[in-house]
């Protein structure tokens, strides 16, 4: 195969004479290094004219004559590669081209430090020769003619058969396809593909700074100066009157009142059917331990964890209880119950005898402080002790049950009152202190809520305080040295109490307590002692501290009396001076500074064994029955009557507690409403959900933010007006006694003291209609005065019977 | 002078009336029956507050100005009275 003709090169064939004519010698002069010679244009010239047409290089006459003056390049083609054994280069690109490629085989990369070394022929242009195809002769032609008339004959087609003569092509597996190449030549180019992309991020220097600036002050001379101006009382002047307007308005309306919270509540009217009633929120009753018990005290633990605890009492009177005690030991025990469980009581406390009263000390909720029948006191750290457990025999209801062993584990009491230092009789009260401490000498202070020391009282006529912060700091000390269980149990049967009071009627007589309560504030220490015999006393702490020599101004008795003993009293949550107090069959309102109560309500139908205020509204309180029926007295709806009277059980309600209005939000209850805690001499706790109405607030019943700001200061409300009228109407019914007494012609008493007055006329007075009926019926029942509210001994035949 | 003790002493004994603090334009506290500390507070960042609803009043209608300002929070309430011409106090 010849190569194509590259530009500017002119393929010859020169002669043996006119090779010598140029000097050409393939040989000699033209070796295959240098297989070229450079000839001057115009010897060509020359040549072409001498010779004429014989010259080789006639051909190229033209294009030589065109060409100018220059060497051209005469290369011999050993190789014929352009099918003439010569050939002229006649551009001087060309000229190059060859030079370049002439040199490349033996004068490339000089430069390099390779050596260069002469090419050696492997035989490889002998397998280049012998693939090339060169035709062997010259190419035949060939004339074919055929006569016209032989053209478009006629003719006859025929058919035939389809299998004669016919040449069957059948498949055949072609095993080429099947071939297994172990060896392909494939063709193959990678390359990366590339993005031009930018990034700039932009780098700031960290710089440390500060600031630090002080006010600017100005000295006294200064302030003084502008003080006394002119110009400071005119500002003063142009800005009083709007800080007065403000000051005016701030007064006049609640600025912290939230609008939005209240604002369906005007709308709400207690008498709807759906919304009046007490629902059973939940029951807590254990077999084992309070069944057929009477429940004496329900307390709410504080921390708002959902558990409440209850304390079980036997039904026994002074009597049976003598007898019992040297026969069979019984358990009395404090069960607490957490509202998850209702089955089975978180836990269960022993107490040394029967508890009357306990309380939770509002600081530590895991502090317990019980008072027994027995006249000790017990204490409980509930994250100190370790349970101890024991093995119970859960009483099969029906026979063909099996006996069931439940294992119970009770926490019995750390810590109890020396029997000697005590109180002599059962424990009818404990109240935690709050806002005060009293010293070993008595004295009062006021001081932060530590809440670590308790008053009790008892039958004995006596009030004891009692201090826990030794054992608190004992404790303290045992966990910082990381004990696990106390060794508190050394102070058990030694602890006395911090101050003892001997309580002395103002005829000098002792009082047998059943309840104490007391306000107290920083420089006021009042208490309020309720009596069996049904009397109220109000005695005045500071007064006992200054000796003073009047006994009346310490100890001042309620001029009403209870027909029976007091079962409770309690000062309201909302005002210091106002007071309910229940006994016999009544409940009564008084207002401190007032002898005669505020309000009395009609004889109930059964006893009355409990009353407390509610948290949540100023005139409301809930009073429990013997007969099983909570009464819930509205003040400002109505106040002769109770406002809800509902039955709860068959059996006599013993106690009632309203629940803190956190009471489930520790333990996520989901109970969005106020909760009221019953118990019932069964040993049944009830907890039941106060309807809307009497949880929610009326705006402007008490303003009880302001009392925040300023303590002296308390917003004219309606509760309030409600009591300073009932003040004013009993203080003026008394004063038209008195007169008609005189009228009458009867002795007037120095004192308005109605104590040994027939109380039957005053009652009517108070209350319409259904009292008299009822105080033919009462003098019956004083025969049967029994003792299941308080579970104490033989009840005294009450001397100062009124009915 | 008594008068200005007197407006004072006034003020101060309405009832819910905590504290009292006269300030000057600068900042600086004249007079105050507060704690020095509070007092410091309450000139900072009440004139800074004081300020800056006066400029919105103003900018909302050249013509007005702000009388008084009232702060209402969830324990207390704090009334700002700031005199009306620049030139003085």
């Amino acid at each position: 195969m010849a190569t194509p003709v590259p530009d500017g090169i002119e393929p010859l064939f020169l002669t043996l004479a006119s090779q010598k004519v140029f000097g050409l010698k393939p040989g000699e002069n033209l070796t295959p290094e240098i297989p070229y010679k450079k000839i001057s244009r115009d010897q060509i010239v020359q040549d072409i004219e001498v010779r004429g047409v014989v010259s080789d290089f006639h051909p190229l006459k033209d294009a030589i004559d065109r060409l100018p003056d220059m060497e051209l390049l005469l290369v011999y083609d050993e190789e014929q590669k352009y099918r003439k054994n010569f050939y002229l280069c006649m551009t001087q690109e060309a000229a190059d081209r060859v030079l370049g490629k002439k040199p490349a085989t033996g004068q490339s990369k000089r430069d390099g430090n390779t050596e260069d070394s002469k090419w050696v022929s492997q035989g490889s242009e002998e397998a280049i020769r012998e693939e090339n195809v060169y035709p062997s002769r010259e190419l035949l032609k060939l004339n074919i003619s055929r006569r016209r008339r032989d053209f478009n004959q006629d003719f006859k087609f025929t058919d035939s058969d389809a299998h004669d003569g016919l040449v069957e092509c059948r498949q055949f597996k072609n095993p080429n396809f099947d071939l297994n190449r172990m060896e392909k030549d494939v063709g193959v180019q990678a390359v990366p593909t590339m993005v031009n992309r930018v990034v700039q991020t932009p780098w700031f220097d960290q710089v440390n700074t500060a600031c630090q600036t002080i006010p600017i002050t100005m000295d006294r001379e200064e302030k003084d100066r502008i003080m006394q101006s002119q110009s400071m009382l005119n500002f003063l002047n142009t800005v009083m009157p709007l800080v007065d307007h403000a000051l005016e308005q701030n007064e006049t309306m609640d600025i912290f009142e939230d609008n939005f919270s209240t604002l369906g509540d005007e709308d709400l009217v207690f008498g709807g059917k759906s919304d009046s009633t007490l629902k059973e929120f939940q029951s807590f009753t254990d077999f084992e331990f309070s069944k057929g018990k009477i429940i004496s005290v329900v307390d709410a633990r504080p921390d708002g964890k959902g558990v409440v605890a209850v304390a079980c009492t036997q039904k026994m009177n002074f009597e049976d209880r003598m007898s019992a005690s040297s026969s069979k030991i019984s358990s009395s025990v404090i069960l607490v119950w957490d509202f998850i469980n209702p089955i089975h009581p978180q836990l269960i406390l022993e107490a040394p005898s029967d508890v009357l009263c306990f309380h939770f000390n509002p600081r530590r909720p895991n502090i317990l402080v019980a008072g027994c029948i027995n006249g000790q006191i017990a204490y409980w750290d509930l994250s100190a002790s370790a349970p101890k457990k024991i093995y119970i025999v859960q009483k099969n209801r029906s026979p063909e049950e099996e006996e069931v062993k439940r294992q119970v584990s009770i926490i019995p009491f750390l810590i109890s009152t020396s029997i000697e230092n005590g109180h002599r009789k059962p424990v009818t009260e404990l109240t935690w202190m709050s806002n005060i401490k009293m010293t070993k000498q008595g004295t009062v202070y006021g001081a932060a809520d530590e809440m670590t020391q308790f008053i009790t009282t008892s039958t004995d006529s006596q009030i004891l305080v009692w201090d826990i912060s030794e054992y608190i700091q004992f404790r303290s000390k045992e966990v910082a040295n990381g004990a696990n269980v106390t060794e508190l149990g050394q102070f058990d049967l030694k602890w006395s109490p911090l101050f003892r009071i001997s309580l002395l009627s103002p005829e000098e007589s002792p009082l047998s307590c059943t309840k104490v309560c007391f306000l107290a504030r920083p420089g006021l220490l009042r208490f309020y002692v309720a009596t069996q015999e049904g009397g109220i006393y109000c005695c005045n702490w500071d007064n006992i501290r200054s000796n003073h020599p009047n006994p009346e101004d310490i100890m001042t008795e309620k001029g009403r009396r209870h027909a029976s003993s007091v079962v409770s009293i309690q000062p309201s949550p909302f005002f210091e001076d106002v007071l309910l107090s229940a006994g016999d069959w009544t409940v009564n309102v008084w207002k401190d500074s007032v002898n005669i109560p505020l309000i009395s309500s009609p004889a109930a139908n059964g006893y009355v064994t409990v009353a407390r205020w509610s948290p949540h509204r100023p005139a409301v309180f809930a009073v429990g029955k013997s007969d099983g029926g909570v009464d819930v007295w509205d003040l400002l709806d109505k106040s002769h009557v109770p406002s809800l009277s509902q039955t709860m059980c068959p059996s006599a309600i013993t106690t009632i507690e309203f629940l803190p209005s956190d009471f489930g939000t520790g333990a996520q209850l989901g109970t969005n409403m106020e909760l009221l805690a019953v118990g019932d001499d069964q040993g049944r706790l009830h907890v039941l959900e106060l309807p809307r109405s009497l949880t929610r607030r009326q705006p402007k019943e008490v303003n009880s933010c302001m009392t925040r700001i300023h303590d002296s200061y308390i917003q004219k409300s309606l509760v309030q007006n409600f009591f300073a009228r009932e003040e004013k109407k009993t203080l003026y019914a008394e004063q038209r006694r008195a007169q008609r007494f005189v009228e009458r012609g009867g002795e007037l008493e120095a004192k308005l003291d109605w104590k040994n007055e027939n109380g039957d006329e005053f009652v009517e007075e108070e209350v319409e209609g259904e009292e008299t009926a009822e105080s033919d019926e009462t003098e019956d029942r004083t025969a049967e005065i029994s003792s299941d509210a308080d579970g104490d001994e033989t009840s005294e035949e009450d001397g100062t019977q009124e009915q | 002078m008594s008068e200005i003790e007197e407006t004072i002493k006034r003020v101060q004994g309405h009832k819910g009336v905590l504290g009292i603090v006269i300030v000057n334009s600068a900042g600086v506290t004249i007079k105050s029956t507060l704690d020095n500390e509070l007092t410091a507070k309450y000139s900072s960042l009440l004139t800074q507050l004081a300020g800056k609803a006066r400029s919105v009043v103003r900018e909302l209608d050249t013509s007005n100005d702000l009388t008084f300002l009232r702060i209402r929070s969830k324990k207390h309430e704090i009334m700002v009275a700031p005199v009306q011409d620049p030139s003085a106090e």
